[in-house]
């Protein structure tokens, strides 16, 4: 991986934001930010204002688009959707995060298939 | 590729930043609208949902420098960040802004100044075609009392046809003056050198207008009285003399009465064999006629082959030269000759010795460079033990190391590209300075200027002192600076080490450049008070060429000249000779009673008179007096010493033979002796350094004394109440008058030729003494700096001493005795150093060692006095020291 992309989704909440995008479909970044929250569970208190700088990384990336459009109480937003390669590289970082995962379980494993 | 399209992105960003930003700003002002909103639907109030909102968001502060991080160029972000800190930091602080530009501007300055000579004119091969492979071919001839011999046509025969290290070989004659006439233009003096055709193929040279000369050129034969020979001008003579214009090829010019055609113009900076060669001729070596080492007058120019040297092309050389005999039978190369091939690569014979000289200046320079640095460097040392608190704040603040890092180097990079361009302001001024010197004897200078390579040598050297400052700052900031009052007043010992190698360093360097600054002004004062003979002051020497053809009425056309000068308005004395003092000499022949060739020297009486040289003893062979020896000669006292060595030489006989040592034949026998007229006191003809000149003046009178040479060119001298520009007019009217066909030269006066005579020893040591009295400034703001900052660091232990009843004068013992201990230390280097180096200005040295006692003791003592009065200004600055305020202020 190269260490941009591990800066993109460095704390993952690259990888998050991507995660939102595809579940929600194009959102702006107020809500991304309530929906991140909610489903940690309110657990993950996120300094709202870094979504910003995130979002425009994945931007750079070509892995999100923006647009401005109004929202639904009438609000001038940026309105930011998934791209192509976006779904792609979400995938290959499911993929890896699965796999790191994965490991990281069998080793938490170990002392109970040792005894 | 992705870091490419991410320049890319990065690029394209930056073009429509505004928006960027601006899109920032929207975002985050509807998101706080948005959230608030939700907070009051939750039933907060309007003013604590906005506090909620904005907490929420975290530091705005942070954001948008993330937003630009991602957006820009990091480093440009940092960069502008540290140059907005940086200059304002140093506008806060002028005197230091302004000290370092200062100091880092000198240094840059005369080391790219010098860098420019050292890449012009040493390092730069010379401008011809593969440059390195020319060499000039001559002999030394010990046993004629020839150092350096040029060839004979049949040795530069010989070697062409044998010759197998070589790829061509060429001959040519060194310059001389011919008078050159244009129709309904007058006359005028031309540098002509002579030329064979292959000179040109040799150095490869391309016309720049018209063509070279072939060897088609030389056919007809010097023989042929109706051949026109032709010629080849000087890119600068043919736009000053013929405008420019392309006609000129096919023109014909009467040199010396005869015609020549021009037919091409040489590329312009052509300067073989001289730069000032104005007009080249053709002139091809004939076949020998018999006796192969009579005449060694050629010089010679050769490229070699590849992958030779000139050590191997001098073996080949002198192989052939000893199988000489064997091929051709000629007796003539003898053993007892001693005639020896001398190979020298072309570009030492231009440079001679300069490349020492320039190479120590340059030396000099890269030393006052390392100066400039460490005392910069000191500066900023000292700021940063003042900006330890603001620096330890910003650690605190969250500031890590490469931030401060990149925050001290864009500092000093600031200061340095100030430094920078004031610097190459002054190399200018000084290279504008040198061209102006160019009267001086340094070859190549009319090729010194600030090319590309030099002022890239500037930005390095800017930047490498930046680097050096900076990382000096550095040094201090890592220093742990947590301030807790005990630790900072009695900092460890060790770290005063930085600052006290930095004053060894300086006081050494300043040492060296000023013994070699003070050798080399002992040098010239020696020589300007050497006793030359003759009185320069109020001397007017005017340069005259004689047609050739009126070589038959010389004597009386000279004679009308000087006369009619004499009557001049405000002309007290005047006369002539064929070459004035400190001008190399010419007509240097052997005599019959010693080996050694002496110079002959013509003279029109009156002469000695003129310039105020005394005649000793005998006939003073003065203007208007009447001749009473046969054949008279006057002769140098040196001369009439060796000669005739205890001996009265007056009534002597003396014989001059021809240069390879046989009796001179005129068309009605051998040509009588002369007689010793008088003895004249010593004077310096050629050289100021050489011991008194041995010389045989040969009156030009009525009946001729010497039959068998014409001098064809006079300098008339004329001893002048009040030198106006006028008189040069009259002069040359006066000239005029007796002959027009008679060209004036160049018009000079007696002192300033004298001045010419010691310009480069003037001009060497003028550098080094501005190199060694900025390196000794430079020495003493360093000592000063060392002691103010001892001072500022140990200001609580001055005051706990003061306090407890230390006396001023102890105080201030205290604090300068560190540094004088460096400042002698420093010394002592600096005496090793001056030692080793100076041997390299021997051969500019004169009326003083290399390793004088008196200089060293004197530039040692001016070095302590120096650095031991800028130690003692600061030093009182810790008597002014306030115990209270001391204490209180930690």
């Amino acid at each position: 991986m190269s260490p941009e992309k591990r800066d993109v989704l460095h704390g993952t909440l690259g990888l998050m934001i991507l995660e939102t995008l595809v579940a929600l479909g194009p959102l702006h970044g107020y809500r991304i930010a309530r929906r991140i929250e909610q489903i940690s569970g309110n657990q993950l208190s996120l300094n709202q204002g870094t979504l910003y700088p995130a979002l425009l990384k994945l931007e750079r990336a070509g892995w999100i688009t923006s647009k401005w459009a109004a929202s639904d109480s009438g609000r001038q937003v940026k309105v930011y959707a998934l791209t192509r390669a976006g779904r792609r590289q979400l995938r290959a970082e499911e993929d890896a995060w699965q796999h790191a995962a994965g490991i990281v379980a069998r080793f938490l494993n170990i002392p109970e298939d040792a005894s | 590729m992705r870091r490419i399209r991410l320049f890319f992105w990065r690029v394209w960003a930056s073009l429509r930043a505004d928006r960027l930003d601006g899109d920032l700003q929207r975002q985050i002002a509807s998101h706080l609208d948005e959230a608030a909103e939700e907070y009051v639907r939750h039933g907060l109030s309007g003013e604590e949902a906005r506090r909620r909102a904005r907490r929420d968001l975290g530091n705005l502060g942070r954001i948008e420098e993330a937003w630009r991080d991602t957006r820009a160029f990091p480093l440009l972000g940092h960069v502008r960040r540290d140059l907005r800190h940086g200059a304002r930091s140093l506008r806060r602080n002028p005197a230091f802004a302004g000290v370092v530009v200062m100091v880092l501007a000198i240094g840059i300055g005369a080391a790219t100044a010098v860098f420019a000579l050292l890449n012009n004119i040493v390092l730069q091969p010379l401008p011809y075609d593969d440059s390195d492979h020319l060499v000039t071919v001559g002999h030394s001839a010990p046993a004629r009392g020839l150092e350096h011999a040029g060839l004979s046509s049949g040795l530069y025969f010989h070697y062409a046809e044998h010759t197998e290290t070589l790829e061509s070989l060429a001959v040519y004659l060194e310059l001389a003056m011919l008078n050159l006439r244009l129709p309904d233009e007058g006359t005028e003096r031309v540098r002509v050198a002579f030329a064979s055709a292959g000179l040109f193929r040799v150095l490869r040279t391309r016309p720049a207008l018209g063509r070279l000369f072939t060897e088609e050129d030389g056919r007809p034969g010097f023989m042929n009285m109706r051949w026109t020979i032709p010629v080849l001008l000087s890119h600068s003579f043919w736009i000053g003399r013929f405008g420019g214009d392309p006609n000129v090829i096919g023109r014909i010019l009467a040199l010396n009465d005869s015609p020549r055609e021009v037919v091409g113009v040489l590329p312009e900076g052509f300067a073989f064999p001289h730069a000032d060669t104005q007009i080249w001729m053709l002139l091809e070596p004939a076949r020998p006629l018999g006796d192969v080492t009579r005449n060694l007058s050629w010089a010679a120019l050769a490229r070699m082959q590849p992958g030779m040297t000139a050590a191997s092309v001098e073996a080949e050389l002198t192989q052939l030269l000893n199988g000489l005999s064997t091929t051709s039978g000629g007796p003539d190369v003898t053993p007892e000759l001693r005639l020896r091939p001398i190979v020298t690569p072309l570009k030492s014979v231009v440079i001679r010795d300069v490349a020492h000289v320039i190479w120590l200046l340059f030396g000099g320079i890269a030393i006052l460079l390392l100066v400039a640095c460490a005392n910069a460097g000191g500066l900023f040392l000292i700021r940063a033990e003042h900006r330890s608190q603001e620096i330890a704040v910003r650690r605190a603040l969250g500031a890590h190391g490469p931030h401060l890092g990149s925050l001290f180097l864009t500092e000093a990079l600031l200061l340095a590209c100030a430094a920078a361009a004031i610097g190459l302001l002054i190399a200018h001024g000084i290279v504008t300075a040198v061209a102006a010197f160019a009267h001086i004897d340094l070859p190549r200078i009319s090729e010194v200027r600030l090319d590309p390579l030099t002022i890239l040598f500037a930005a390095a050297a800017a930047v490498s002192m930046a680097l050096c400052c900076a990382a000096l700052s550095g040094s201090a900031r890592c220093q742990p600076l947590t301030s807790s009052s005990h630790q900072r007043s009695t900092r460890r010992r060790a770290h005063l080490r930085g600052p006290d190698a930095l004053i060894v360093l300086q006081m050494a360097l300043a040492l060296t450049l000023m013994s070699a600054s003070a050798l080399m002004v002992a040098t010239y004062h020696n020589l300007s008070r050497r006793d030359l003979g003759f009185s320069p002051d109020d001397v007017l020497t005017v340069e005259i060429g004689l047609p050739t053809r009126k070589a038959p009425q010389h004597a009386t056309i000279y004679r009308d000249v000087v006369d009619e000068i004499r009557r001049l308005p405000h002309v007290d004395h005047a006369g002539a000779a064929s070459f004035v003092p400190l001008i190399a000499a010419s007509h240097v022949f052997p005599l019959e009673a010693g080996a050694t060739p002496v110079p002959f020297k013509f003279f029109v009486p009156g002469y000695f008179e003129t310039m105020g040289t005394a005649v000793l003893e005998g006939e003073r062979l003065a203007a208007g007096e009447r001749v009473s020896t046969h054949r008279p000669v006057l002769v140098s006292a040196a001369l009439a010493k060796r000669l005739f060595p205890g001996e009265r030489a007056v009534g002597r006989t003396l014989r001059r033979l021809n240069e390879d040592g046989s009796r001179v034949e005129l068309l009605d026998g051998e040509m009588p002796p002369f007689t010793i007229a008088g003895i004249t006191a010593d004077v310096r003809e050629s050289d100021l350094r050489e011991s008194p000149t041995e010389i045989v003046y040969v009156p030009v009178i009525d009946p001729p004394v010497e039959q068998s040479i014409v001098p064809t060119t006079m300098r008339v001298v004329a001893r002048t109440r009040q030198a106006s520009p006028e008189l040069i007019t009259t002069l040359r009217q006066a000239v005029a008058r007796v002959d027009p066909d008679l060209s004036v030269g160049r018009i000079q006066n007696m002192s300033a030729i004298v001045v010419q005579a010691r310009a480069r020893e003037g001009f060497i040591g003028m550098l080094l003494l501005m190199a060694a009295a900025v390196s000794l400034l430079m020495g003493a703001v360093g000592v000063y700096g060392s002691v103010a900052q001892v001072v500022q660091r140990r200001k609580r232990e001055i005051g706990v001493r003061m306090a407890l009843g230390a006396t001023h004068a102890e105080i201030v013992r205290m604090v300068v005795t560190g540094s004088m201990r460096a400042v002698l230390m420093g010394g002592a280097l600096g005496l090793v150093l001056s030692l080793m180096t100076s041997r390299m200005l021997d051969s500019l040295l004169f009326g003083v060692t290399a390793d004088d006692p008196n200089v060293y003791a004197l530039v040692t003592a001016g070095l302590l006095i120096t650095a031991g009065t800028a130690a003692l200004l600061a030093g009182r600055r810790a008597a002014r020291v306030e115990p209270l305020v001391a204490l209180r202020a930690d």
